[in-house]
């Protein structure tokens, strides 16, 4: 059968018809899926708001036991410089004091800027950023307890915490002297200070 | 147009149940976020959230179960010394580090292999001793033997994971090279050497 043997005037309404019925179906099809599809997302979404404010709201008891037993020791650890702004002055104060009270030979410090820290072992930082100071000590000791004393001062008065780096100790003499204010052993020691700040910059404050 | 008809009626249906569904999770989400308020509102107000707090003194735990201090390796090393009164310290360079091979130079012998003590260690400490055997008769037999004598001692007495000659009065080692001269009768006063000496070291808490 040939194109021109179509009788078109009597085939225009049924397929006008059909063309019509396909493209009603086609957009019933769309539509439904369009709404179908919001309110699967609109359940999704209101369902995650549901699960997290359950979380929190579950969580409060847990909350308030922490800030009974935590809150004071982040306060304390604010106050001492290890949490927010380290204590740079204190610390130096305490080193001058240290050295006259162990009536040191020799102390010289220097401390470096402060730097992002990666530790070597497993640490969860959260939202927060550890970071070091180094403290470069070097002393003319009468005697090695000496050292231990300064760090005793440090672990007791400074406010902060440190960890020693490295720590090198040499005869500066063959034969030990007496004398208070002679050098027998010399010590240069690297201490790293920590401080714990809010990675993104944001100041704690109290 | 009865496929489509059907298709989109399931489609009418789902959505139809998920914006149910979407309502009843938004009237918990509000119904839950109206009592999580209420019982906030019981906390005092802190600088960060409670489980900030709670990762601030955690890692704060976790930097003070891993601080480092030399003093105690030193006091071991100075007992050990005690015992061996002609090696005479000149120079203790204390490090610590998670690698018990850490600034092993290209000159140092390589370290043996830690032994696993079943104990979980966090860090090594190691101390690079330089010395003297002092005073020296020119027995180079009598200070290896003193060397290596110190050296089981810290070995068996002081639990270290290893002891390394890094430089020997008289380095016998087939790697090494000798040369002398016999008709040179003259004695040294003292005969320098150094080991390297590595402590595992488990954290406070571990």
């Amino acid at each position: 059968m040939r194109t021109v043997d179509i009788e078109w005037p009597l085939l225009s309404a049924p397929l006008a018809a059909l063309v019509v019925a396909l493209i009603i179906s086609a957009l019933l099809v769309i539509a439904s899926g369009y709404f179908r599809d919001q309110m699967a997302g609109a359940y999704r979404l209101n369902n995650q708001k549901f699960l997290e404010v359950s979380r929190k709201y579950l969580s409060v008891d847990q909350d308030e036991l922490i800030i009974k037993e935590q809150y004071p020791r982040f306060v304390n650890l604010y106050r001492r410089g290890i949490v927010g702004e380290e204590k740079r002055l204190d610390w130096v104060e305490i080193l001058k004091n240290a050295a006259a009270t162990l009536k040191l030979p020799g102390l010289r410090y220097e401390i470096t800027s402060r730097e992002a820290y990666s530790p070597a072992f497993p640490l969860v930082t959260g939202p927060y950023q550890v970071s070091t100071s180094t403290m470069k000590l070097e002393l003319g000791l009468l005697h090695e307890n000496d050292l231990a004393s300064l760090l005793q001062d440090l672990d007791e008065k400074a406010p902060g915490i440190y960890t020693v780096k490295e720590c090198k100790l040499t005869r500066a003499q063959n034969v030990v002297a007496e004398k208070p204010d002679d050098e027998n052993v010399k010590a240069e020691c690297d201490l790293l200070w920590f401080t714990v700040s809010l990675a993104s910059g944001e100041k704690i404050e109290l | 147009m009865l496929g489509s008809a059907l298709w989109s009626w399931f489609n009418l249906i789902d959505g139809v149940s998920d914006r149910q569904l979407a309502r009843d999770a938004e009237k918990k989400a509000v119904f839950y976020q109206a009592r999580y308020d209420r019982e906030k509102g019981r906390l005092p107000p802190t600088a960060v959230s409670p489980a900030d707090i709670k990762t601030a003194v955690d890692i704060v735990d976790t930097l003070t179960q891993h601080k480092a201090a030399p003093l105690g390796r030193m006091e071991v090393l100075g007992q050990a010394l005690a015992g061996f009164p002609i090696l005479r310290l000149e120079e203790i360079q204390w490090t610590v580090s998670t690698d018990p091979q850490a600034g092993t130079g290209a000159a140092t012998p390589q370290v043996p292999p830690v032994p696993d003590t079943g104990q979980a260690t966090s860090y090594y400490e190691i101390a690079e001793i330089t010395a003297n055997v002092y005073p020296f008769d020119g027995n180079y037999r009598a200070a290896l033997d003193q060397i290596n004598r110190f050296g089981e001692v810290l070995r068996s007495k002081y639990q270290a994971h290893s002891v390394t000659a890094v430089n020997l009065p008289l380095d016998t080692r087939s790697s090494a090279q000798i040369r002398g001269d016999t008709k040179d009768v003259s004695i040294p006063e003292k005969a320098a050497f150094s080991v390297r000496v590595v402590f595992g070291a488990e954290h406070a808490n571990g």
